[in-house]
């Protein structure tokens, strides 16, 4: 339950382990790139490992009774309502399978970003393991059922498996894709260590395995889709002006830092496979959170295209693509809680009116498949819980100007609706309007401003209908990297 | 009394899977799978069983399943489509019946086997109502997010014609409703169904 603190620690305590071993690996192999020892012939890829889905299920497993032992023995985690939650047995495990699935009563962070976090492990375990995108995805719903049923004495919870599932997917692939990027099996010597160690807190599991196996320092192919086409990223630095969540709510100015990554480009990345394309969206901010020890991401959004076919020429001034892609999302500002993980469909086009300007819209219309929102009323009263959960249906419009690669524009419109099954009996309708500017001081730096509102507006069955709005002003620095251009693509 | 319907469900199963068996030889026992379109219309025995925050007592029925599928293959191994079912009780009383649809995958993990493995998500919608003993009847509508976890067996019978065995689970959260006159928070649903279908491919 107390999860983002655990995994800290166990993220922590991995991180140690690799440092120890450090030094050992700095006596770097000078072997030259080659396949790697167990690649299968047929793997169409000298860098990508054999499949594995046996192993990969048994780490998955493996996954869960480190987590679980380590809260035990280590942690022994304890919370004053449900006591050692974690000292499962057969008695606990039975009474968990007649019980049957329920909602839990976890703050917003645990069980919107956590869960998702963890799912991405058991998502990893499968892409690491030789399986490709769509033969991980039932690892990540294995993954959560071993844990909800075994790993926990707490009953286990539907919010948690549509979570670590769902969730899992899109963080377990964006970090397999990052930290594939930051390591390089080609490497040696200190840089090689020093990618490893980067990325071991991004995928500590991973780490560890690569550890134990002997990739850590394995000087071998790397994975042939390891280098996107192209490859951005934009960071925001600077204050925002916004209400905090107390009665008062007294407008409050904060720093903040933003960080953009786009893995990819619609116009320039012909559909592949899943996650050729991603965004990936994260805003620090501190005071985003009003529980102690928990995270600080005041926001953080993944949309990672699924699917996509090219409507227009590819030599049309006007090209549009229908695209379907799965995204996870995560708001927990000063004022209100937004989350979930939802499947959109709709278009992308884009044009280029002149030299060096690009303009780009993306219309989708979006499933909910879990979301949750806070409202007066919502969750589990006398609990952590403060929000609702359920589906939900949604859209979501963009609009952006580049010049130069530089955004200067960007106007967003999400809209959603939540239909609670659990919590308070409402339907939550949220609309999220914002604008972005900048004005580009040189061809990678800039000024920026931003301003979004958050309008809530909910249909209780019970009581009167509630609305409630809230305003974030930002004023910042922006810095782009210059799109890197395309790598060679792998046949 | 409810544990009729189950017997029956289950000896309706084996004597039709048997004659399956019996149908094809085993070396024609593999569905003709990989490109196309998919069709299931299947029917058989299915429970229903309601748990909430705040009631006292599980509730739970018997009644019949019919599910319909239909889809398209883009792998070998692998079915897309889209699952309707209604369960309906078999108590008689009108308002016993739970409805979904769901986004479906079926999988094949040995291509070489009829073998499959079905999840889905989708929605799922009441109205459903109470049988628990002493209760008072009563009716309630509720209209959540599901998920369906399944299996079967695939027996080919002809060239595009087969059987299916299945058995599968859907588990439905319905949101607060009233069931028996109270009224009951954060309700699931379970359907359990075990059924035989017709399979197009």
């Amino acid at each position: 339950m107390d999860y983002g603190r655990n995994c800290i620690i166990a993220i922590a305590l991995v991180t140690v382990g690799a440092a120890i071993a450090a030094p050992r690996a700095a006596v770097a192999q000078r072997a030259t790139a080659s396949a790697h020892p167990l690649a299968h012939a047929d793997s169409g890829c000298a860098g990508c490992p054999p499949a594995r889905p046996y192993l990969a299920v048994l780490s998955v497993l493996g996954s869960n009774v480190f987590l679980n032992r380590l809260d035990t023995w280590v942690l022994k985690v304890y919370d004053p309502a449900e006591g050692y939650w974690t000292r499962v047995s057969p008695q606990s495990w039975g009474d968990n399978i007649r019980s049957g699935w329920v909602w839990d009563a976890d703050n917003f962070s645990i069980n919107m970003f956590g869960h998702p976090y963890q799912g991405g492990t058991y998502f990893r375990s499968g892409r690491t393991n030789g399986l490709n995108f769509w033969e991980s995805v039932p690892l990540t719903f294995l993954g959560s059922v071993e844990w909800e049923f075994f790993g926990e004495t707490t009953k286990p919870s539907l919010n948690d498996f549509y979570n670590t599932g769902f969730g899992g997917i899109v963080v377990g692939e964006m970090v397999y894709r990052l930290v594939t990027l930051i390591r390089d099996n080609e490497a040696h010597g200190a840089v090689r260590v020093l990618r490893e160690l980067v990325a071991f807190p991004l995928d500590p599991a991973g780490g560890l395995r690569r550890l134990v196996g002997g990739d850590f320092t394995r000087v071998y192919a790397n994975p042939g889709d390891r280098n996107p086409p192209l490859l951005a990223l934009q960071v925001q630095s600077g204050l925002r002006q916004a209400r905090d969540s107390g009665i008062a709510a007294k407008r409050v100015i904060r720093g903040l830092v933003v960080a953009e990554l786009s893995y990819g480009d619609a116009f320039l990345t012909p559909y592949r496979r899943p996650f050729d394309l991603f965004v990936a969206r994260a805003l620090i901010s501190p005071g985003a959170t009003t529980i102690s020890g928990a995270t600080t991401i005041g926001e953080l959004r993944i949309a990672g295209r699924l699917y996509a076919h090219e409507m227009t020429n590819p030599s049309a001034s006007l090209r549009t693509f229908f695209t379907v892609r799965q995204k996870f999302e995560y708001t927990r500002s000063p004022a209100y809680k937004f989350g979930g993980q939802s499947l959109e469909a709709g278009v992308v086009t884009g044009f280029s009116p002149g030299t060096g300007v690009a303009v780009r819209a993306e219309a989708y219309a979006e499933a909910i498949l879990m979301g949750a929102v806070d409202a007066p009323g919502a969750g589990d009263p006398g609990t952590p819980r403060t929000y609702d959960f359920g589906p939900g249906v949604g859209s979501d419009v963009t609009v952006s100007v580049q010049l130069r690669h530089f955004p200067v524009f960007s106007g967003r419109y999400h809209w959603g609706m939540v239909h609670s099954v659990s919590g308070s009996p409402a339907d939550h309708f949220t609309q999220l309007p914002s604008l972005e500017a900048a004005l580009p001081l040189t061809r990678t730096v800039g000024l920026g401003v931003y301003a979004g509102w958050y309008i809530r507006h909910s249909v209780y069955t019970d009581r009167p209908d509630e609305s409630k709005t809230h305003r974030d002003l930002r004023a910042y620095l922006v810095w782009r990297t210059r799109p890197r251009p395309a790598a060679p693509a792998p046949q | 009394m409810r544990t009729r319907p189950l017997i029956a469900s289950l000896l309706v199963l084996a004597t039709a899977a048997a004659a399956a068996q019996m149908v094809a030889p085993v070396s024609a026992r593999t569905p003709k799978r990989g490109g196309g379109l998919w069709l299931d219309v299947g029917a058989g025995y299915g429970h229903l069983r309601l748990t909430c925050v705040n009631c006292p007592t599980v509730v739970a029925a018997n009644g019949r399943a019919v599910t319909v599928s239909a889809g398209y293959t883009p792998a070998r191994n692998v079915l897309l489509g889209l699952q309707a079912q209604q369960w309906s009780s078999s108590g008689g009383s009108p308002g016993q019946r739970v409805s979904s649809i769901f986004a479906v995958v079926q999988w094949y993990p040995w291509p070489t086997t009829g073998f499959f493995m079905r999840a889905g998500n989708g929605i799922v919608r009441g109205p459903v109502g109470s049988q628990a003993a002493g209760a008072p009847s009563s009716s309630t509508e509720g209209t959540g997010v599901g998920f369906a976890l399944g299996l079967g067996y695939d027996v080919k019978l002809s060239r595009r014609l087969g059987l299916t065995v299945q058995a599968a689970t859907d588990i439905a959260a319905l949101g607060d409703l009233t069931i028996g006159g109270q009224s009951a928070e954060d309700v699931i649903a379970y359907v359990t169904r075990l059924g035989v279908a017709v399979v197009l491919r």
